[in-house]
């Protein structure tokens, strides 16, 4: 199983390191980081924009920058950002905003794609069953854009019928000094947008999953030896059927990153995902870079958990 | 099977009850008189005015955070924080929603005197009660201060945005305790009353090192927990949101808020939605139809908007360094042949009808001295017969729907630049395109996404015409000065010896009225050249709350925060 890790380690290592020179290459052939400098009215004087340039290392040819940016983050350093923030402590708040939004999102998800999932597998091509997978259908096509907006109006209606705000649109609360139950009216919206699509292809993996153990011999098995079916799903079938599904959970991070940069700017919470998008807009090679470098991190990361899970759950994989 | 069927019918009544809530929006009967019912009019520097507010509190939208604090630098100047910091960092005049009245600040100054003309000579008497938050007086020291920063010889390292006219005084000196500040210029300058805005405690800049040390870190860096106005900031979080209180040491009268919350939201297109669920009680974005229609739909809420002309005209500018452009009768056919009003109908004008087309490049309709220019050299008219007389007269000619020099070369497409996924842009490049296809002409349309390095391209060039947004100012010599006079730096395409001297006496000039005739003999001249063809200009927007009083719209730089301590509660409109 060390062997069979470590393996899997070495290969990660070069990956992210060529990964990181990549996104470096294509953020910085993106655009002009000086562009929302150079576009004001009345433009700043050249020999500003001199100073700037300087000061935010563009004088530097490129692969000077990438060395200079690749050896600083051995130090901790990511680099100057042209937003004029501090980008090591910058992404470890935004980390913990964003890992409060994604693991609320991963519970109530994985638990609603368990109990579908499980219900249209004991009630296969049932109405029940058709109803669910019309449901899950539905989500997996709906744009979380827009149904973040759907819920907001939602919410609106929400709050006039009770009089006060309890529902909140904006912002995440924590920033603002928000404690307690209240916290809850900021977390309910962005978390049903960002559960909406993960759930549904959770939920058809379960069910498929559930429906494949269902007929398995050791099943039937268990019911001969007397059990319930009830007791038969839970003690025998649905134990096997979830084993996989813990790595389909951990190789669908990186969606769920996905789905949180855009809960996070329709929500205008400040996490990971606002993060990236500002940094885009102002083309600030550092910060993108380094958001980059750490999501691909984390995915390749999550690949090599779901990769030794499977290890350890199927000793035949460790023999390849 | 029952609990089937309830599962299913309780799935149909969320999803019928989410949709209904995605209705909503204007509707044509919220209007009186043509006019939409939360739409608020009248007089620019005095609508929604109310003497007696009480206190209360709000919560203000702005697009961006805040990365830089320093508004006196090149990435601090943001009008958002321009906004946020304009009740913390004093300032010596006050430029009013008008455009053109410029209004001393009678809480930091006693009085601020021209005592010489020539060269011009200021005193300021600076108030005895003016203090910083920490109880240092205000003083001449902060006019020092501000002066070597930006006068671009004692501090090179400096990163300004701008001198403010401070390059053009020789010396700063206080007396009488550092109440009194005389300022000398190097010449007669008439428009020193844009310098000395946004002040910062000198005290503090040299507790934090050199000019520059302090100047592009410490003030950059640090929110301020200090404060030269009648608000000081009480609570700040990054990227999130920004709170003020009543300053403790502030001298003048008491403002009335007790509270005032700046709350970042950088997705435009979520600012209604917060308005309308009371997360925020205004916001001052860009005017757009949707959002209109959203903002007619809150009426009933009682949400108020104002509407108004802000100082950013929309123009196309001609790159007179084209060999085709450098020819002026081709430039004023391309001028005569723009339809301004059409270019208006089809975009601006289908959220604003009260947007007419601009004729005057250095002086905006709302400002005194305003002269259409264009409409007396029949620019913007959409004169397609005029403009082809002037072609033919010159020796021109069209063949086979191609213009041809009177040397016989035929004019090559003009590279048409706009500014990439700007709609109302390409929509105006897209209509010039048609309106000159008549005399001859083809546009080559393209996008920019960096807009100020295509402007400033000297060699290769960026673009043949170009459509900019250029901010008009209340001082209007200054502001010709940097535009369009030859060698500024901002124009590296167009010089005409008499549009400089106008514009250079203008600077010179003792009175206000002699100023505006000047700029506007400058401006005519300028627009016969046809180096740029204003069309029209932007509007602003204003939504909030009606039961607070005072809130009005200021297009100028000094935004629509620039009375927040007059702003208050309306007695009654919360019962009402």
């Amino acid at each position: 199983m060390l062997r069979f890790a470590l393996r899997r380690l070495a290969i990660a290592v070069p990956m992210i390191i060529l990964a990181s020179f990549v996104m470096y290459l294509m953020v910085t052939l993106s655009g002009d980081p000086l562009a929302r400098f150079r576009d004001t009215d009345p433009p700043p004087p050249p020999e500003t924009i001199k100073l700037l340039e300087k000061q935010f290392g563009l004088d530097q040819p490129f692969f000077v920058r990438y060395v200079n940016w690749i050896t600083g983050l051995f130090r901790g350093d990511f680099g100057v950002s042209t937003q004029n923030i501090d980008i090591g402590a910058e992404l470890g708040n935004r980390m913990m905003v964003s890992f409060r939004l994604i693991l609320a999102a991963i519970v109530i998800a994985a638990i609603v794609a368990i109990v579908i999932g499980v219900v249209s597998a004991l009630r296969q091509y049932g109405f029940l069953d058709t109803t669910l997978s019309v449901v899950t259908y539905i989500a997996l096509a709906v744009p979380v854009f827009w149904f973040a907006i759907l819920l907001k109006q939602a919410a609106i209606s929400f709050n006039q019928m009770v009089g006060s705000t309890v529902l909140y649109t904006i912002g995440d609360g924590v920033s603002t000094g928000v404690t307690g139950f209240a916290l809850l009216g900021f977390l309910v919206l962005p978390t049903i947008a960002l559960v909406i699509n993960i759930f549904a292809s959770w939920s058809r993996y379960v069910r498929a999953s559930m429906i494949e153990v269902l007929s398995a011999d050791y099943m039937r098995l268990a019911r001969a030896k007397g059990l319930s079916r009830a007791q038969a799903v839970m003690r025998h079938g649905l134990r096997n059927a979830l084993l996989p599904f813990i790595t389909v959970v951990a190789l669908d991070f990186s969606a769920l990153v996905g789905g949180a940069v855009v809960t996070e700017a329709v929500f205008q919470w400040r996490g990971m995902g606002d993060l990236l998008l500002n940094g885009v807009r102002n083309i600030d090679v550092n910060v993108v870079a380094a958001w980059l470098l750490v999501f691909a991190t984390a995915t390749i990361l999550m690949n090599l958990i779901a990769d030794l899970l499977y290890g350890l759950l199927d000793p035949r994989i460790r023999q390849h | 099977m029952r609990k089937t069927r309830l599962i299913a019918t309780a799935a149909v009544i969320a999803a019928a009850s989410l949709l209904a809530g995605c209705s909503g929006g204007g509707s044509p009967e919220n209007t009186q008189d043509g006019v939409p019912q939360g739409r608020v009019t009248g007089d620019l520097n005095t609508v929604n005015t109310v003497d007696d507010v009480e206190p209360g509190e709000i919560v203000f939208a702005i697009e961006k955070t805040i990365a830089n604090w320093n508004t006196l630098s090149a990435a601090g100047d943001i009008s958002e924080t321009v906004w946020v910091t304009s009740s913390i960092y004093p300032s010596t005049f006050i430029v009013q929603p008008d455009g053109s009245t410029i209004l001393m600040n009678e809480d930091l100054l006693d009085s601020a005197e021209v005592v010489q003309d020539s060269p011009t000579v200021i005193e300021y008497k600076i108030n005895a009660d003016a203090t910083w938050s920490d109880g240092v007086p205000i003083t001449a020291d902060d006019f020092v201060y501000q002066w070597q920063a930006l006068n671009a010889r004692d501090c090179t390292e400096c990163i300004t945005h701008d001198t403010d006219g401070l390059d053009k005084v020789v010396s700063v000196e206080g007396s009488d305790n550092g109440k009194t500040v005389t300022v000398t210029y190097n010449r007669s300058f008439s428009e020193w009353k844009r310098a000395f805005n946004r002040l910062l405690p000198a005290h503090l800049g040299e507790a934090h090192g050199t000019i520059a040390e302090s100047f592009n870190d410490y003030f950059v860096n640090t929110a301020p927990e200090f404060s030269g106005g009648p608000y000081i900031i009480s609570d700040y979080q990054k990227d999130v949101s920004v709170t003020l209180e009543p300053n403790p040491e502030w001298w003048g009268d008491e403002p009335k808020l007790t509270k005032v919350t700046y709350r970042m939201i950088t997705d435009t297109q979520q600012t209604p939605i917060a308005l309308q669920n009371k997360e925020v009680q205004a916001m001052y974005p860009q005017p757009q139809v949707d959002m209109l229609q959203q903002l007619d739909g809150m009426v009933s809420l009682g949400v108020n908007y104002q509407m108004n002309q802000s100082l950013v005209m929309e123009s196309f500018l001609l790159n007179l360094s084209n060999s085709f452009l450098a020819d002026k009768p081709l430039r004023q056919a391309i001028a005569m042949a723009v339809d301004s009003q059409e270019i208006i109908d089809k975009t601006v004008g289908q959220f604003d009808e009260t947007v007419t087309p601009l004729g005057n490049a250095m002086i905006m309709q709302q400002q005194e001295g305003y002269v259409d220019h264009a409409k007396e050299l029949g620019n913007g008219q959409g004169d397609t017969e005029g403009a082809t007389k002037i072609l033919e007269d010159a020796g021109y000619t069209i063949v086979d729907g191609k213009l041809h020099t009177p040397d016989g070369d035929e004019v090559a497409p003009l590279r048409t630049v706009y500014t990439v996924g700007n709609a109302v842009r390409e929509s105006s490049a897209e209509i010039l395109a048609a309106a000159l296809k008549p005399i001859g002409i083809t546009l080559a349309l393209e996008t920019t996404d960096a807009l100020g390095k295509t402007t400033s391209e000297e060699s290769p060039y960026g673009y043949d015409i170009v459509i900019v947004g250029y901010t008009g100012q209340p001082f209007l010599a200054s502001n010709a000065f940097k535009r369009y006079t030859t060698g500024t730096g901002y124009n590296p395409h167009y010089s005409n010896p008499e549009v400089d001297r106008l514009v250079d006496e203008a600077l010179g000039a003792t009175s206000q009225a002699d100023v505006i005739d000047l700029i506007n003999q400058a401006d005519k001249l300028l627009l016969d050249d046809a180096y740029i063809i204003p069309i029209y200009q932007k509007p602003s927007l204003l939504a909030y709350y009606r039961e607070y009083g005072n809130v009005r719209d200021n297009p100028t730089m000094s935004g629509p925060t620039y009375n927040l301590s007059e702003w208050g509660i309306i007695p009654g409109v919360l019962d009402g």
